[in-house]
């Protein structure tokens, strides 16, 4: 049983904690059980065609799927220390102690089917669609719910029929563990996810090229197991693959899968894993509820609320772990020490805080912790006007958030460089190169993320990751600084990693973007423009493609029509470590348009949060003071010559930035 | 900020449209008057290689400050040599 805070809105009809409530006070009865919570590996499969297979012959269609689940499904199951959890009409659930299990499992399955069908006239064949997802989820008796759930269930829609679908978690941790050739099909769209998937698949093509699958003959099993087939296992399949899938990154192919507790034990307290922190993956990070001192619920909202949108931003960073809220919120009232709720769920970081107000002020204080070494990496501390003003307060979320974004991806790239080279892997490479990505442009660092960036594609010849990012990194100082004598050569190889991710996955946004920066780098403004705009039309709340759309305005003379794309950049990217280039953009734009007093507002906001001040800014704070004929003008002036601008190697001419 | 970058370069930017160039003439314009240098100082060192050869393209970039072979004047003495009346007297090819 489980002493907790009482929740302010109680518990929803479900008896699920509702979200961002565990704020309050402390009541000293017991509640209610916890829900228990774990991260699991999810596996979602179903019948291709299943409702015109049944209106063909339904008593056949269903004899037939019985025996493939009895003959093939269920063996390779228990094979892969797997559990069915739920079937539904057509789909079913079932779990498994790892993740290798759970994608080497249904790699088999989809390797027998195939022999299996080898004999079956086409249009009577079965062939199931699989898609393994990892995730937090909620357990109960005979189902599990959650995000991770959805997203397998979605994989598995977007898989051919003989074929498998993973999401990007799952690819990273199998990487090169399995000889199975998952492509990169970039990210996709899917119903009720918010965010785009990053999807990988194995063709049913390849499943011929994969080793038989060791399962008897289905005469030979037939015989010893018809029998025992229910009709609910005849309903098609969804799997729950539930695994510790952090230690399985850690691990060598040749070690046992580690197993959560969580897992093993249906009717266990417990709701999290017990790993320990030094097993953890790479960028694993927990967001624990910040503090809020005093009894102000308005205080405490905002620290929930921070906590939130510092665990979605992260979640954001390609290739990272970050544990779901929900479950980082039943640690709040806990008394357990940062490192020990880190080995609890199995994770590398933490990142902890605490809010109180004293006089007019209202102070945040945030750290991140190494919870492998128990090193504090990263301390700020963030103060603003207590006045209750939301923008404000708005303000002070983003400044936190985009620091803390930043601070992770330094911690988890510092780490990576006192790796052995050769230990890296593709994933780790371009995390490297993510985390340069906000820090200052300089000519070295860009040999750098060009070396980083071709040792991904010899790794992995297949990433579009990889190729769009070597792409950008090539093109940036064009866009940034204008051509010199190398644009030629880097145009040329820029247009042949499109070109090549365009062929692996076609009509993804990474791709159509890397296209639209193509024709921006030729100068083709217009056709940039049309490009940027039809993705912002599938993305509209991106901060990236409302500045790029802005940006093409700029360029083309119509800075009026720039102006609200950029407000809505800023907006919406409030907690963007990106977001000052487009207030940069913004006051750029405004002083075209003769609003100079704006501009210099946006653009002083913007020249704070830059890694790197270069001259344009300088060059348009001068213009921006100028014309507002004040005597600050001189100030404007004094900026312009200034050693900062004059003494700076990565400074731009009066054009639009990019990022 | 770059030596190249004057007044006289910005306002010879190609721009995609005349409306371009008319909302960045106003940013030039404040920048004139906020003290930005017109033209370049004449023996400023751009750091361009002098090796490289012609240049295929942008022809509006910095130029080095020698090349192999020749022997650079400065508009000092190019403005005493016109005044010369003398057979020597060089000629200047104008392209714009």
């Amino acid at each position: 049983m489980w002493r907790v805070r009482t929740l302010q809105r109680s518990l929803d009809p479900s008896g699920l904690p509702v979200a961002a409530s565990y704020h309050g006070y402390h009541i000293d009865k017991v509640v209610k059980q916890p829900v228990q919570r774990r991260l699991a590996a999810i596996l979602a499969a179903d019948v291709a065609g299943y409702s015109r297979l049944m209106g063909v012959d339904e008593e056949g269609t269903h004899e037939h799927l019985k025996a493939h689940l009895s003959q093939l499904i269920d063996p390779k199951i228990r094979e892969h220390r797997g559990r069915t959890v739920k079937n539904t009409g057509d789909g079913m659930l079932v779990e498994f102690s790892s993740v290798i299990d759970a994608v080497r499992c249904a790699a088999e399955v989809q390797r027998g089917m195939a022999d299996r069908n080898a004999k079956t006239p086409e249009d009577e064949r079965i062939a199931f669609r699989i898609g393994i997802n990892l995730g937090d989820v909620i357990v109960e008796a005979s189902d599990i719910y959650g995000d991770g759930v959805n997203v397998a269930a979605r994989l598995e829609a977007l898989a051919e029929p003989g074929g498998i679908c993973i999401s990007r978690v799952v690819r990273d941790q199998i990487r090169d563990r399995l000889p199975y050739p998952f492509e990169d099909k970039g990210e996709q769209n899917v119903k009720n996810i918010a965010r785009p998937l990053r999807v990988y698949a194995l063709r049913p093509e390849c499943m011929a090229e994969l080793p038989a699958t060791s399962l008897p003959s289905p005469t030979a099993l037939r015989r010893h197991t018809a029998l025992f087939v229910t009709i609910a296992t005849a309903s098609a399949a969804l799997v729950i693959a539930a695994v510790t899938w952090w230690g399985s990154s850690m691990r060598t192919p040749s070690s046992p899968s580690p197993t959560m507790a969580g897992v093993a034990s249906e009717n266990s307290a417990s709701t999290v894993s017990v790993s320990p922190a030094g097993s953890a993956p790479h960028l694993s990070v927990v967001v624990l509820p910040f503090d809020s001192f005093g009894d102000r619920p308005e205080d405490a909202r905002l620290a929930d609320s921070l906590t939130d949108d510092i665990t979605t931003r992260l979640a954001q960073i390609p290739n990272a772990f970050i544990v779901a809220r929900t479950t980082a919120f039943s640690f709040k009232a806990s008394s357990l020490a940062a490192h020990e709720i880190a080995a609890k769920l199995g994770v590398r970081y933490v990142v902890e805080g605490s809010l109180f107000r004293f006089g007019d002020t209202i102070r945040i204080n945030a750290q991140l912790i190494d919870a492998t070494g128990g090193a504090h990496l990263w301390a700020r501390r963030f103060d603003t006007d207590a006045a209750d003003d939301g923008q404000r307060q708005r303000d002070l979320i983003g400044k936190v958030v985009r620091s803390l974004q930043v601070g992770v991806l330094d911690a988890e790239a510092r780490r990576l460089d006192h790796q052995l080279p050769n230990s890296l892997t593709a994933a780790d490479l371009l995390l490297q190169v993510e985390a340069a990505r906000h820090h200052p442009h300089t000519p070295e660092a860009e040999a750098v993320d060009t070396e980083r960036l071709e040792k991904a594609l010899q790794l992995e010849p297949r990433s579009v990751e990889a190729m769009i990012a070597l792409s950008h990194v090539l093109l940036r100082p064009l866009l940034q600084i204008g051509p010199d004598e190398s644009a030629p050569v880097r145009v040329r190889r820029a247009k042949q990693l499109v070109d090549q991710a365009r062929t692996i996955a076609p009509d993804t946004r990474s791709v159509l973007d890397a296209q639209a920066e193509m024709l921006r780098v030729n100068g083709r403004w217009d056709e940039a423009k049309s490009a940027y705009q039809q993705l912002l039309n599938r993305y509209p709340e991106d901060r990236h493609l409302n500045n790029q759309v802005a940006l093409c305005y700029i360029a083309l003379g119509r800075s009026e029509e720039a102006l609200p794309l950029l407000r809505k950049a800023i907006s919406v990217g409030f907690d963007d470590p990106g977001v000052f280039v487009s207030e940069i953009n913004l006051g750029n734009a405004l002083i075209r348009l003769g609003q100079d007093g704006e501009a210099v507002e946006w653009l002083r906001r913007g020249k704070q949060e830059a890694p790197v001040v270069g001259a344009f800014v300088y060059s348009l704070l001068a213009a921006a003071y100028a014309h507002l004929a004040i005597r600050r003008s001189s100030e404007g002036a004094r900026s312009l010559h200034s050693d900062g601008a004059m003494g700076n190697p990565s400074v731009a001419p009066p054009s639009a930035a990019a990022h | 900020m770059e030596p190249w970058v004057t007044l006289r370069w910005l306002r010879h930017r190609r721009r995609p449209t005349d409306a371009a160039a008319a909302e960045a003439a106003r940013e030039i314009d404040g920048l004139a008057k906020a003290g930005l240098r017109d033209h370049a100082e004449e023996e400023g060192d751009t750091g361009v290689d002098s090796e490289l050869g012609l240049r295929p393209h942008d022809y509006m970039s910095p130029t080095p400050l020698a090349a192999p072979g020749v022997i650079t004047i400065t508009t000092a003495v190019l403005s005493v040599m016109l005044a010369q009346d003398s057979p020597d007297r060089p000629v200047v090819l104008a392209t714009t």
